[in-house]
This record gives C-alpha cells, structure tokens and sequence, in this order.
C-alpha cells in the first residue's frame, strides 16, 4: 500500500537553530518550536455555541449540551506542560540521530554501548478531574503522530505513543497494548507476533525496547499510574523498573501520569531514574478560590449558555461555584452543565444561585465527600477519594434501616389462659347461661385436676346436659348455619353477611384505620 | 435445597424450625413458607416493606391486597405473614374437640403445621399493644364445608391465646385502594435518598396551592419554585399521599390531572 493512501505524514524538514538540533532529521521533521500564545491560540476549544445554536427548539439545545465534552481551555499549566514536553521530545532524539554512525550500529549490533545517552523523564501528578489526561491529549495533538522518513532515512518515527496503564496493574496487558497500538498506527501485526499470551513478560519487554528503536518513539506517555497500585506483589516495581530500563538504556523519554496516590510509586521507584532531571515533576493540585486562572476558567465556562435567556455572572455566583467545586475543573463543567439541563426541564430558561445550589445538592451527590475531603484541606482524606466515586444506588438503599422498637411481641400476660378459660371458650358460641355455667366448670375442674381439657371438656358437657340446658354439640353453631345457607341460593352471599354478622369476619378498616382514611 | 421438593415429612418440619422459621419480629422475622415453598395456585409476590426493611412473601393477590392495606395503616408496627402453630398438640386437640380431622399434608400421614395468613402487631395510642390474627379467603371459598373446618381450628386455637382472630375476604378490601397503595408505596421505598428538609419544603408548597388549578400543574410548578425535577416532585406527593400527609381521595384510581378541589378528601 502506498503511503499516502495509508494516511500517513511524509516528513518535511525544518531549519533548526540550536545546534544539537541540527542535522537530525527526527527532530527536523517535528513542528516548530511554538510561542506560548501560539500554543494557546491552537489548543483552544472554549467558544461553544452561537447564536443561532441558542435559537434551537429545546430538543436540539438539549443535543448541543454534549458540546461541553469538548470544552477546553488552556491554562497556565498547560503551556508549561506543552514547553515541557517540547524539550523533552527533542532531548530524546538527539542521541538517536541516524546519520550518527553509532546510534545507527546500535540498532542492529548489541556491543555498541549508546551511553551518551542523556534522557530526561518527568511525571504529572493531579487531583482527579484537573484535566491531566485532557490537557496531556490536547498537548500531543499537536505533533502527528507518525511520520514517514524517505531515503536516505527510510523511517517510520512515531513521534509519540500513549498508554493507559491496564486498570488490574497488570504489566502483562500493558505490554499487548503497546503492541496493538502500534499496529494500529502503522499497520504492521506485532501485536500478532509478539503480543500473544505464550510470550513471556520479560520476552515483550526485550521486543518492546527494540520496536521503540526501531520506530524512533519520541516519548512513551503512561496514563492511570495508580492503577499499578491496585496489583500486590511485585509487579510495580517490576513495571517501574521496565520504564526506568526504558528511559536509561534505550533513551526513550517517558512521561507518567496519574493522580496523587501515584505519588507513593513514583517517589519510590524513580528516584534513580530522575538524577535531577531538570525538568521537575508537575503537579496539579485544586486551584485556590483567589487564583486568577480559574476566575479565567469561570468566564469562559460561563458564556457557553444554551438557555434562551443569557444570565450574567455575579460575584456571588462566582463564589458559590468555588464552594460546589472546591477549583475541580470537571466537576465545575459537569455543575455548570446540568444546572443548565435543569433550568430547560424546568422552563425557566436562566441560572441562578438557588439553581446552582440545588442541582449541586443533587446531582453531585457522590462526588460531596470528595469535595468535602478538599475542604477539610487534609491531604490524607483526600488520598481516598482518587478515583470517582461509583454510583450505587445499592448503599442508599441499605441505609434503610428501620427502627428498633422495644415491644412486647406477643402479649405475654395473655398467653397463659386457665384452664378454666380455655373451657369457657368454647362453650362460648352455645349462648348458655353464663352464671350456672362458670359453676359447672369451675367444680369440674375442681374435681378432674389431672385430666385433660378434652376430658374435662367431656364432663362439663354431661354436667350441663344434666342440668336440663338446650344444648347442641360445640361445633354447631357456625359450623351448622354454614352448612344450612351452603345448600341455598345465593349461598356465598348470604353465609359472608352470616359471618359478618357472627364476628367471623371483620372489617380492617374498623380495626386498624381508625375513621380517616 | 431442590426448588421443587415439596413433600413434607417431620424431618422437613425439624428442619424448617431449626432455620428459625417462625421465630422473631420485625426485620428478623421469617415465615414459615416462602414464596419458594409452596406450588402456588395464586400469584405469589415478593414484597419489599416500606414500615420494616425485609421482604414479605405473599401467596395470592388476594393477600397482597391485605398486606398492602395491614401495612399502610398507622396502627400496626409489625406484620408476621404465614405464621405458623408450632404447637401440633393444641391444633390436634382442639380438632378433636370440635370433632373436625386434623389437616395433614397431601399423600402424607403427617399432621400439618397449621399456618395463620397474617400475625399484626397493633399499637393504639395510648401506645397498649395489641395481637390480631388475620386469615386470608376470597369469599367463595367459604361455602366449603372444609375450609370452614379448617378455620375453625385457628380460630378456637387463638382464642384460646386470647388472640383476636378474623377472616378477611375480598370484600373488605377495596381493590381500587390496594393498587393505589402499591403505586404509592415505591416512594417510602427511595425517599431516603431526597432529604427530609427538601420534602418538608414541597409539602408547605403543596399545601397552599388554589385549589381550582390541576394537581399535576402544581408538581410542574413546584419543581420550578424550588428547581428540583418534576420526577421528583412526583416522587414526594407519592409519598407525602402515602404517608397520609396529603389527603388524596383513595378509593379512585389516582389521578393528578384532576384539581385539588376533586381530589382531596376534607
């Protein structure tokens, strides 16, 4: 397949002007070394909408809320991580020069020792949602990414290569992606060869060194550091030590990304790497209420209204905003964004400080401990809040708990009935004379003290038969009637009012919702 | 266990005791029989309670109904379905008394475990509390001379517990008012997640409103007042209703588009 068809950059070269610069064609063949305002001028996304967009029916206007996925503006720390990364690309490169007879022999014979190696590696570290991985992107998108060397180069140079470090930590993962990424870039099937899962880790790692030779990667970005954590045993060191390898013998500049519990690895393990690398370490802490950049950040955010009314920004607002965000960019955009879904829901159509307030009472839910964590400004608290927080509804409703109630299940005074009453019970339902009655019983039981119920039961029936009374069976009188109006028509009609009537039925609503309903 | 073994025998009983079936109160409670054991004719549902955090198993609509109603009233605390007499003796004794044959198992010689539909814990106010027990039938089943039988035993039994015992049939329980409350009742279920503070709020609101306008125009303007979403809203007059806050006539079938002049019991 032909170059141009594979959408690949032919190289062009520049004139430099430093003169370790000079001669080398993969530094000659990167843009220019740019101005920070031309920087800025290219990196910035920040104008949303216009004004037809704000003419939209609502419908639409709720499509066009996605657009703030893609706002971004250039902060001072991003020009700096753009000069950084500028210096640091270069720096690589200029050992590998391949019109230098000895870098070049190195590629294919293993006793040129290339110790002129002088590369540079920094790390970024930052709060979740300051934008690393955003701004690091925004950043390379600046160079293309591979670019084709012609003879006498007869190259392909991929200028940059960014890795997200697997989210088990494992080294193993790492490594395939780097291959695959590879592969997608350039067509080639490493990821084939040397990427399947027969070949070892150390084996991968040996094959990596030599493809970023081979391809002249300018610098290896890893993304997510701190997913090295969550891996135990050995494997971090293991995969710091692969970059450090990296960095020192084959000259590959690295840069590690991730956020504040990364710092515990990168402290540790790179300190060899980075004899006083010059560069320094960035690190991306929440911006201060008084910081001029991100009052800079509020204004801009704060014209990309999609509601039909515009509302102007109010010193109050501004302070409100600190205190829902604590200076997090992402969670300044995603308050500003729903607040604004909201206030179109709601057909109001404007923003004010109540909004704000009760969108960030709601929808931000999760992220409060977060943010309370920065406003308790103690560093450990904030440790634990690295990743975003997941969304589990499960934990809200286990937090049900009801309330203990100190009661008496069952009324215990009224569970040991007398004998006495237990007879009395049943011969409830014959409507017997209740005086005469309670004599019968109480001298039958007087007499039978051993005997069961149903003896006793037994005896009282006789004794009662005795004395002349009209007596029917115990079980007649419901059980007879039922039988008796089961023959007739109408039958379930008649016996339910029967019950009713009889107390066999009984109405919930005079038992337990008192008169109101 | 095997889904589909329901033959009974004493060893299963033994078993059933010894997993402290029938023991405890509020969320420790378990009943006897659970939806899993028994080859329902009915519809069985498993039930999430708004009052005690556990799920209740129902065995038909029909007692769905009833727990649904037993559940929303103000003063039962505590509602114990399939409630099962472990006493066999007493239940054996009293059948021989009022003459009757002792339920046994199908194909089986073993006594059953007489099981009563609903044990409620009421508690009045002056805070005395009282135990009902409730059986569950469709009226039509009372013309059989055996489940008469049969009802009879339980009711002997606790009235011999000084229990108050009763049936309740589908005429005493309005149908339009259980589903109502099984509409309302989700609300009690995720209230936790909005705060207390916010519904206080929305019930003043609510309680001032003409009452000429519609009561869904109501929720989209509360919503606006206090820029919360209309679902919401919703959500909190479910509950607010549910929890007898509002006074929405139930016996309808609930209906928001209607104003607050109509809807409303005095």
């Amino acid at each position: 397949m032909k170059i141009e068809e594979q959408n690949l950059t032919v190289a062009t070269y520049f004139k430099q002007d430093i003169k370790e610069y000079e001669g080398n064609p993969f530094i000659e063949a990167l843009p220019e070394i740019k101005s920070q305002s031309s920087v800025y001028d290219t990196l910035n996304k920040t104008i949303l909408f216009t004004d037809l967009d704000r003419s939209l029916p609502l419908e639409h206007r709720y499509h066009l809320i996605l657009r703030f996925s893609t706002f971004f503006q250039p902060i001072s720390a991003t020009l700096d991580l753009e000069r950084k990364l500028s210096m640091l690309l270069r720096s690589g490169y200029i050992s590998r020069n391949p019109y230098n007879k000895i870098a070049n022999l190195s590629l294919y014979d293993r006793n040129i020792n290339t110790s002129t190696v002088f590369t540079k590696s920094f790390s970024l570290m930052g709060f979740p949602g300051m934008g690393k991985s955003r701004n690091i992107e925004s950043v390379l998108s600046m160079y293309s990414q591979v670019l084709v060397h012609r003879s006498p180069v007869n190259r392909l140079q991929i200028v940059w290569l960014k890795l997200n470090c697997p989210h088990d930590g494992s080294l193993k993962t790492l490594c395939i992606s780097f291959f695959k990424e590879i592969d997608n870039l350039i067509g080639t099937d490493y990821s084939y060869k040397f990427g399947n899962n027969r070949v070892s880790v150390s084996a991968m790692v040996t094959h990596m060194a030599h493809l970023s030779k081979i391809h002249v990667i300018g610098v290896l970005v890893i993304d997510e550091i701190q997913h090295l954590l969550s891996k135990r045993g050995g494997s971090t060191e293991q995969m710091m030590n692969f970059f450090v390898t990296l960095t020192n013998s084959i000259g590959i500049p690295t840069l590690l990304i991730g956020t504040m519990s990364a710092k515990s690895i990168l402290q540790k393990d790179l300190r060899q790497a980075r004899r006083s690398s010059g560069l320094g370490d960035l690190v991306w802490e929440n911006f201060n209420s008084d910081d001029e950049e991100w009052d800079a950040i509020v204004e801009t955010l704060w014209q990309n209204q999609i509601t039909r009314e515009y509302t102007p920004l109010t010193p109050q607002i501004k302070k409100l905003l600190y205190e829902e965000t604590q200076g997090i960019i992402d969670i300044l955009i995603k308050l500003f964004w729903l607040t604004q879904c909201r206030s179109m829901e709601l057909g109001i159509e404007k923003l004010n400080v109540k909004l704000i307030k009760a969108v960030s009472h709601e929808d931000l839910k999760l992220v409060k401990p977060f943010i309370g964590a920065l406003k308790s400004n103690n560093e450990k608290e904030i440790i634990k809040y690295n990743d975003i927080l997941p969304l589990d509804i499960k934990e809200y409703i286990s937090n049900r708990k009801g309330k203990p109630l100190k009661i008496i299940s069952e009324a215990k005074g009224q569970k040991n009935i007398s004998k006495f009453q237990e007879i009395m019970n049943y011969l409830q339902p014959l409507n017997l004379d209740l005086y005469k009655t309670e004599i019968i019983v109480k001298s039958c039981l007087y007499e039978n003290k051993n005997a069961t119920l149903a003896e006793v039961l037994k005896i009282v029936v006789s004794e009662l038969m005795e004395n002349k009374q009209p007596i029917k069976t115990i079980k007649t009188v419901i059980y007879t009637e039922i039988l008796k109006l089961a023959k007739e028509e109408d039958a379930p009609e008649k016996i339910h009012k029967y019950l009713i009537d009889a107390k066999f039925i009984s109405n919930p609503f005079d038992d337990f919702m008192g008169d109101k309903l | 266990m095997p889904r589909y073994n329901y033959k009974w025998n004493e060893e299963k009983i033994r078993r059933y005791i010894k997993e402290g079936r029938g023991k405890g109160e509020f969320e420790q409670y378990q009943p006897w029989l659970t939806v899993r054991d028994v080859p329902s004719t009915g519809r069985v549902a498993r039930i999430p309670g708004t009052k005690i955090n556990r799920i209740y198993h129902t065995l038909s609509d029909l007692e769905r109904n009833a727990f649904l109603l037993f559940e929303w009233s103000d003063k039962i605390i505590d509602i114990r379905e399939q409630y099962p007499i472990l006493n066999r003796d007493k239940t054996a004794e009293i059948a021989d008394i009022l003459g009757f044959k002792h339920p046994v198992y199908p194909n089986t010689k073993t006594k059953t475990v007489v099981t009563l539909d609903f044990l409620l814990t009421a508690r009045d106010k002056s805070g005395k509390i009282t135990t009902y027990a409730r059986s569950i039938k469709p009226s039509s089943e009372l013309t059989d001379e055996r489940t008469i039988q049969k009802l009879l035993i339980e009711r002997q039994y606790f009235m011999q517990e000084g229990i108050n015992w009763a049936v309740i049939t589908e005429k005493e329980i309005p149908k339009v008012l259980a589903n109502n409350l099984y509409d309302l009742r989700d609300s009690s279920l995720y209230i936790s997640e909005i705060d207390q503070q916010l519904i206080h709020e929305i019930n003043e609101l609510f309680l001032n409103q003409n009452p000429e306008s519609k009561i869904i125009d109501s929720v989209v303007e509360i919503g606006r007042e206090l820029y919360v979403s209309h679902e919401k809203v919703l959500k909190v007059l479910h509950y607010l209703v549910y929890n007898k806050k509002i006074r929405i006539n139930l016996n309808e079938k609930l209906n928001f588009h209607q104003s607050w002049k109509k809807g409303l019991v005095d």
